[in-house]
């Protein structure tokens, strides 16, 4: 069934995850479509660039690596009954 | 990274290999915590219980090579129950968009830059900053952040579609912006 660009852009946030799709009326308007084409790649770029954005770290408050160090738990804790040897 | 050797020796309790644990994904535990309650204080809070339930946890984890995704959940979940004992969960539920962006008139590249990326995402709704974050930053599925957050996965859909569309939209403006100065 024919697409028009109004709905192709409406299924654009979704599609635009990279994976294996089947071959249907939205490749098919695509690759006629420069402009949804446009679309699509913007939001590819959008998605890769917030994959990177995982890498991008926060400044924490001063000392906070040291009191969570201070929380690693002390060998007693392997008697707890949570704590079982595999 | 967290490697396997190092998972072993904590799930044999082996204190060093915590200290080991915590060094190598404070930073990344942190992050995380901040960027799901958007406060200093309360994502040290949430790091730290995190923390706790990881240490817990850590015997009876099996699946070595889902770590991290393991470590993210339990920030989410940390993270939504500090919310709610804050009284700010209905935050991640509300769904207003505030002022509508115009739509642009012409489809562009975006040339996303980090600090563009970084103020857009603080523009978007909590309830849709959160499940773009989990699952477009942190690669959680649909059903974990549902799971986690504890909203059903068509909710998840919906607010993702709409946060994705929201962002591009905010950084295309930003685009247009730049290009006019």
């Amino acid at each position: 069934m024919p697409v028009n660009c109004e709905e192709v852009r409406e299924l654009l946030p979704e599609y635009a995850e990279w994976g294996p799709r089947a071959a249907g009326a939205v490749e098919v308007h695509l690759a006629s479509c420069a402009e949804c084409s446009a679309e699509l790649a913007s939001y590819r770029g959008m998605l890769s660039s917030l994959a990177e954005f995982r890498g991008v770290e926060e400044d924490a408050p001063s000392g906070y690596l040291e009191r969570t160090l201070s929380m690693v738990p002390g060998r007693s804790l392997r008697r707890l009954p949570e704590w079982r040897e595999v | 990274m967290v490697s396997p050797d190092l998972l072993a020796r904590c799930k044999r309790g082996d204190r060093q290999a915590f200290e080991e644990l915590v060094r190598t994904t404070n930073r990344r535990v942190y992050s995380l915590a901040y960027r799901l309650v958007g406060d200093r204080g309360d994502a040290e809070d949430v790091a730290q219980e995190a923390y706790l339930r990881m240490f817990r946890g850590l015997a009876g984890f099996r699946e070595e090579a889902a770590f991290e995704t393991w470590m993210y959940r339990i920030v989410t979940n940390c993270a939504m129950s500090h919310l709610r004992r804050r009284g700010r969960f209905g935050d991640v539920f509300r769904e207003e968009d505030g002022p509508e962006l115009p739509t642009p008139d012409r489809a562009q590249e975006i040339a996303v830059q980090r600090d563009d990326l970084a103020r857009g995402l603080a523009r978007l709704p909590a309830g849709q900053r959160t499940v773009l974050l989990l699952k477009d930053v942190y690669g959680l599925s649909v059903r974990e952040i549902a799971q986690e957050v504890g909203i059903e996965e068509g909710a998840v859909k919906v607010r993702l579609h709409r946060a994705r569309r929201r962002l591009k939209e905010m950084l295309e403006e930003e685009d247009r912006r730049a290009g006019e100065l």
